[in-house]
């Protein structure tokens, strides 16, 4: 059942009151042009939405970002399944995937939008290897979990891979994938947009990108706050999927 | 007598870096048969391998070496699928917390491949009415008691009809009182039906295998022998106090303090 926690909401609503004052009184100090106030940023916010200027670009971010996510979680939950079951898959991939994680994320952004160039499909390929080890570890780590019983047991029924994976595995990783999904979507979300800041014509990448062009930092927060709210209804969802699907 | 299950010449030994040669031995040329649709009862102390001959018959465990491990005539090893004729009853329930008890009979079903799919839902339902759960079949594991769990588990395994039943232990977990309850409904369950599955049961309870057995197999610590042998040819139901039962309770215990030398 879900509980509404009053304390919990009023201690997040404070902060977030303390942050806007906090941004008002400097933004009041020092100069409006570097640091607008929250009211003009969250106008123009406002303006861009009800104009439907904003939902042009948040769709092409957002279709690249969803597009690179679920390729990235396809693909990290099927190496950690893998990575658990063998031990030679998962010491053969070990340096690979560590590289992977390494690797400055903007190194990768230029390489592949030079060598790929400057697609939505180069974007998607990104985002998804970007997303992919780190969703793959997660999951390789939540199978070391998995409980030795249940596989003899599941041994004993004769019970066969496709059933293993659909019946067992998947459902026992569903909490870990949430709490995956939760850092892979976020991840997935800013390489979107840092791929659009460096090589795309649209996208609220490029918009932030223009507001910097042309020095109009009320702008350029104001599509900022747009990304922020993206993340911050994702959460929420990603919150109320644990709740309607982690019954046991 | 007709034997189900046959385990001739077995030698089992796992590496023990604890001992000078380097190896414990469980069972060295080991015989044993199970007669068609006994009840058998594998008592032995800890670590005397009861469940890994268990384990040996599912296939689930190779042994080193062995002459044979035949099921009704055919060798396992030559025919591994024989061992979808079998379901397994663990200590533990080892039910998947995210299926309901019903889904997790299910499990097992689609497991074994039992056929037609279009039985299964009746089979469900009749053996989670079997064992008094008829109601409870579509909550979660978590939602039940602990012999509510292992009664389903008991399901999970009948549920398939199996023509041999190997049970681990599966009441050694168990309050007293419950684990009566479950010796009452497993023994309603494999007398009501007119040909009777072969079970193989394993416990180190003697009391349990009292009551429960019609083929007591004793063995002694590893590496294992049979040391007792014994049919008990009393009339169902059972109950753990009445005179006859309690007289071979006394009897094992002594048999074991003479064979297996191990007193109490």
């Amino acid at each position: 059942m879900l509980r509404f926690d009053t304390s919990a909401a009023l201690a997040q609503i404070a902060s977030v009151v303390v942050l806007l004052v906090v941004w008002a009184a400097a933004a009041i100090i020092v100069d409006m042009r570097a640091l607008p106030a929250p009211w003009l940023v969250f106008g123009t916010l406002g303006d861009l939405i009800l104009s439907g200027q904003a939902f042009v670009p948040l769709g092409e971010t957002l279709g690249r970002t969803l597009a690179g996510f679920a390729l990235g979680m396809v693909l990290g939950t099927g190496y950690g399944i893998a990575a658990a079951l063998s031990r030679t898959f998962r010491e053969l991939t070990l340096w690979l995937l560590q590289i992977s994680i390494f690797t400055p994320t903007l190194i990768l952004i230029f390489l592949f939008l030079i060598s790929l160039g400057r697609s939505n499909l180069t974007v998607i390929v990104l985002v998804g290897l970007v997303v992919m080890p780190v969703v793959g570890t997660y999951i390789r780590d939540a199978m070391g979990d998995f409980e030795d019983e249940l596989t003899e047991m599941a041994d004993s029924f004769k019970i066969g891979l496709r059933e293993r994976v659909t019946g067992m595995y998947l459902p026992f990783l569903v909490p870990p994938l949430l709490a995956a999904g939760r850092v892979a979507f976020t991840l997935a979300w800013k390489v979107a947009f840092l791929s659009e800041i460096f090589g795309f014509p649209n996208g609220i990448g490029w918009q932030v990108k223009t507001g910097y062009d042309i020095y109009n930092i009320q702008l350029l927060l104001a599509w900022l706050m747009l990304f922020i709210f993206v993340l911050l209804i994702a959460e929420q969802l990603m919150r109320l999927a644990q709740r309607r699907f982690v019954k046991w | 007598m007709i034997p189900k299950v046959s385990l001739d010449n077995i030698d089992l030994s796992f590496p023990d870096a604890s001992r000078p040669d380097g190896r414990k031995v469980i069972y060295e040329d080991f015989s044993l048969q199970i007669e068609k649709g006994s009840f058998t009862v594998l008592l032995g102390p800890s670590g005397c391998g009861k469940s890994t001959l268990l384990n040996i018959i599912n296939g689930l465990l190779k042994p080193n070496n062995a002459r044979g491990i035949v099921i009704d005539g055919t060798d396992l090893r030559s025919e591994p699928d024989l061992s979808r004729q079998m379901a397994y009853v663990f200590q533990g329930p080892r039910l998947l917390r995210w299926k309901t008890l019903a889904e997790n009979a299910e499990f097992g079903l689609r497991g074994l491949g039992v056929q037609p799919r279009e039985k299964w839902r009746d089979l469900i339902d009749k053996y989670f009415r079997a064992v008094g759960l008829g109601d409870a079949q579509h909550l979660y594991p978590h939602q039940v008691s602990g012999g509510m769990r292992q009664r389903a588990s008991i399901v999970r395994a009948w549920v398939n009809e199996p023509q041999i039943l190997l049970m681990d232990e599966p009441f050694s977990h168990l309050d007293e009182i419950t684990a009566a309850e479950m010796r009452r409904i497993l023994t309603n369950l494999w007398t009501s039906e007119e040909e009777r599955r072969t079970i193989v049961f394993v416990t180190h309870d003697i009391s349990e295998a009292a009551q429960l057995a019609t083929d007591i197999i004793m063995l002694t610590p590893a590496p294992s022998r049979i040391c007792l042998r014994r049919k008990v040819d009393l009339p169902w139901p059972r109950r753990m106090d009445s005179d006859e039962v309690i007289a071979v309770e006394k009897e094992l215990r002594h048999a074991f303090a003479e064979r297996a030398g191990i007193g109490f």
